[in-house]
């Protein structure tokens, strides 16, 4: 294998999938990177952990002699970052790894490319189509609220649900839930069964599809393959990941089936407060009480040894009073993923009961409160 | 007005489980006792006269037999001991108005005489004190801080009492004792220090504070101002609320049967929710870790989908956990139960799918009731019955860390 790299090229695809390639496995082949070079299909970098995995185009590349070579991932990234060289031959010559610059030369320790695990590409034929937007923001609403120690339920991933015209994704960890709709199409609907069950796919492989994807991307593809697997093509990459096993919960029961009190807020001045609210809490009593009233939305909170506070924030409130607690941490992991010159539409039933947050852009949120035994 | 000069004071109680049961059985003074701990396996405290024999803390009792064949052996009593040492705590907060319950068996506290005073003669009172009314011997040692106090009060023992606030008397302490002595300074610590040649507690006094900070991080730079007679660590009268509950322990006769494993896994169980009741608390998170005769250890770990200390929620957590720490046919010597993620009982968040059961709730406040009125684990999981002969022993009914409110172990 030998190829001249243009640097840029090449470390921007490093970056992208290093995340993927695991600190410490008992395969330490896992730890490094794949790297083919084919001047016809295009070069590709692959790392996976055998849960994950990802295939990335590198730009720049002039192949010489096709072939492939596992690069050490600390290394090559190393020196990919500290080198001023716009190109970088890298060639494998006796075992070996030599990567060259106009002044420097590396000669690394390579293993057998052969030993990497095949890292599957995208060859579904019935895919779901959504815009790179609209999935970062379903990526980054729903991703927080997962939980990935959970064992009774499969919380360690969003729940996708497709539709012909539609991408729902769903995050919860049992005491927040966060789901968030946008439009998709379908291509070729009849070639493939529908995903059946409960597709839920990992944190990990969600975090790494939300860095390989820019907002003015062209749409991302996505697949269900035998309701194991997940794989998602964008501009650049191919990424494959084994969907969470166990059961998620029947989520749609959650949402109120009745609303007694609505407000709607701007989304900047309400988390504002709460984060305010939130500076007097502790460990020991993290309850965030807010009070909804004619006009005003009062945020008060206690703890020993640390204090008091209020916040007031002007509300159009005109509803029954309403006390309820919550975990403020809940709510600014949600607030902070909307805009916040947006609204925030609240509906809420009383203290016992699921608060909802909503946004005009079928955006849901769903939490419930602490209980109030102070 | 009269006024006072403060110092800190430690109390330790001298061989405390074999001078409690001296306590109440006056045929074991002057003889060499040893109390047996670990299903009574081992020898876990001794009297001065068995550690003349060569017997240490900790070793097995068949190595005991052979070197003290005339001792005195006896199972342990907890819930005796405690007797004791609340008394003990009691006259101390009379004598004091700030006293830290530090373990069972060690005090630290405000002293303080009016100025002018002899710290000495109070350290004495106090001794004398605890003996006449609670029949326990004590050392007793006063100082500038708690790192000087328990370090003098460990040179004075048995039965001292010793106020050194003089500097040149400091000086001469600090420089007679090893720097192990100090409690948080052992094993690798040591040999770190060991490399700028500081030995004893007077080296480290005198080494540079930003060396120590970086041989030793922030705990040793705390234990360099206290040498230097600059209090830094404070007097806690109240336990600080704790980040993590755990039950657990050697199993004394090793198991590798999934179903002791189990019977195990649940006895820690129904102990750690005690003290989560107790506690007022839910475990948001529990470990399962247990360790192997062969040296492994394996490790379980769960998150809540909502806090709990209910039992068959905290049971359905913790069984896959056990499942991840099991590693079959290896013998386990011991398991722990860990909680943490505690979030207090009064402001617990209520789940979206998992939503209260008043039967099942109802069921654990007859258990608590129950057991409350007839003893401990008088009713219990059935999932218990391979360890009968565990529940049978009433020396493994009551464990130190039943002792609550202690600061340390």
């Amino acid at each position: 294998m030998k190829a001249l790299c243009n640097r840029e090229g090449l470390l921007n695809a490093f970056a992208m999938v290093t995340g993927v390639a695991p600190t410490r496995s008992p395969k330490p082949i896992l730890q490094n990177v794949k790297f083919v070079v084919d001047g016809e299909d295009g070069s590709t970098l692959l790392a996976t952990d055998l849960e994950v995995g990802i295939r990335h185009r590198v730009l720049g590349v002039q192949v010489e002699e096709p072939g492939a070579v596992i690069l050490p991932t600390l290394k090559v990234g190393s020196i990919l970052r500290t080198s001023t060289d716009d190109e970088l031959s890298i060639e494998t010559v006796d075992d070996q790894i030599l990567i060259r610059g106009r002044h420097s030369e590396f000669k690394l320790p390579s293993d057998n490319p052969e030993h990497f695990p095949e890292v599957p590409d995208f060859a579904a034929v019935s895919y779901h189509v959504v815009s790179a937007t609209d999935l970062r923001r379903l990526i980054r609403r729903t991703s927080f609220a997962t939980d990935p120690e959970s064992t009774r339920y499969a919380l360690g991933g969003c729940l996708i649900e497709f539709t012909p015209e539609s991408l729902t994704m769903v995050g919860t960890d049992g005491r927040r839930l966060a789901r968030m709709i946008a439009p998709a199409d379908i291509e070729n609907p009849d070639a493939a069964p529908s995903p059946t069950g409960s597709p839920v796919v990992p944190v990990k492989a969600l975090k790494i599809l939300e860095r390989n994807i820019n907002d003015d991307d062209p749409p991302v593809h996505i697949a269900i393959q035998s309701d194991k697997n997940v794989l998602v093509r964008t501009e650049n990459a191919v990424i494959y990941s084994r969907l969470v096993e166990g059961r998620f919960p029947r989520y749609q029961d959650v949402f109120p089936t009745h609303v007694e009190n609505k407000v709607s807020v701007e989304v900047g001045p309400l988390r504002m407060a709460v984060e305010q609210a939130s500076i007097v809490t502790s460990e020991e009593s993290r309850g965030v009480d807010f009070n909804f009233s004619e006009g005003v939305l009062r945020l008060a909170s206690q703890a020993a040894d640390v204090g008091s506070s209020h916040v007031d924030l002007p509300i159009g409130y005109e509803g029954k009073p309403v006390e309820i607690t919550f975990d403020p941490r809940y709510l600014t992991d949600a607030l902070k993923t909307l805009d916040d010159a947006s609204t925030v539409h609240i509906e809420l039933i009383d203290s016992k009961n699921a608060a909802v947050f909503k946004t005009d852009d079928r955006y849901t949120y769903v939490v419930m409160p602490l209980t109030r035994e102070r | 007005m009269i006024e006072y000069e403060t110092a800190v004071g430690h109390l330790d109680a001298d061989c405390f489980y074999v001078s409690a049961e001296r306590v109440r059985d006056a045929f074991l003074r002057d003889k060499p006792v040893g109390v047996l701990g670990n299903q009574g396996a081992c020898v876990i405290a001794k009297s001065y006269e068995m550690k003349a024999a060569g017997v240490a803390t900790g070793v097995p009792i068949w190595e005991a037999l052979v070197k003290c064949p005339d001792g005195i052996y006896v199972k342990r009593d907890f819930r005796w001991y405690e007797v004791l040492s609340r008394a003990m705590l009691e006259l101390m907060r009379v004598v004091s108005p700030q006293v830290e319950y530090y373990s069972i068996d060690e005090f630290f506290f405000q002293a303080s005489v009016p100025r002018g005073g002899s710290f000495q003669k109070l350290a004495e009172s106090i001794r004398d004190l605890i003996w006449e009314r609670v029949k326990v011997p004590v050392t007793v040692g006063i100082a500038r801080t708690r790192t000087l106090a328990k370090l003098i009060s460990d040179a004075a023992k048995p039965f001292g009492a010793l106020a050194v606030l003089d500097r040149e008397a400091e000086t001469k302490l600090l420089a007679d004792r090893p720097v192990t002595e100090i409690t948080g300074i052992a094993g690798r610590r040591a040999k770190r220090l060991a490399v700028w040649n500081i030995a004893t507690c007077l080296d480290l006094a005198r080494a540079d504070r930003r060396l120590v900070r970086s041989l030793l991080t922030a705990s040793g730079e705390t234990l360099w101002w206290e040498l230097n007679g600059d209090p830094a660590q404070p007097i806690h009268t109240q336990r600080p609320a704790h980040k993590a509950l755990s039950r657990g322990g050697s199993f004394g006769e090793t198991t590798d049967d999934p179903t002791v494993l189990h019977a195990w896994l649940v006895r820690n169980l129904e102990r750690l929710i005690e003290e989560l009741e107790y506690h007022a608390v839910l475990a948001g998170r529990l470990t399962v870790w247990v360790s192997y005769k062969n040296g492994q250890v394996g490790v379980g770990q769960t998150s809540l989908t909502v806090p709990s200390d209910r039992f068959d929620m905290l049971l359905d957590a913790a069984r896959p956990c056990l499942r991840n720490a099991w590693v079959p046919r290896v013998a386990a010597t011991r398991m722990h139960l860990i909680a943490e993620h505690l979030t207090p009982r009064a402001e617990a968040p209520l789940g979206l799918f998992d939503r209260p059961d008043p039967r099942l709730e109802t069921l654990a406040r007859v258990k608590r009731a129950v057991n409350a009125r007839h003893g401990r684990f008088v009713l219990r999981s059935a999932a218990t019955l391979p360890l009968a002969s565990i529940y049978k022993d009433v020396a493994n009914g009551y464990d130190i860390c039943d002792v609550r409110g202690k600061i340390c172990f």
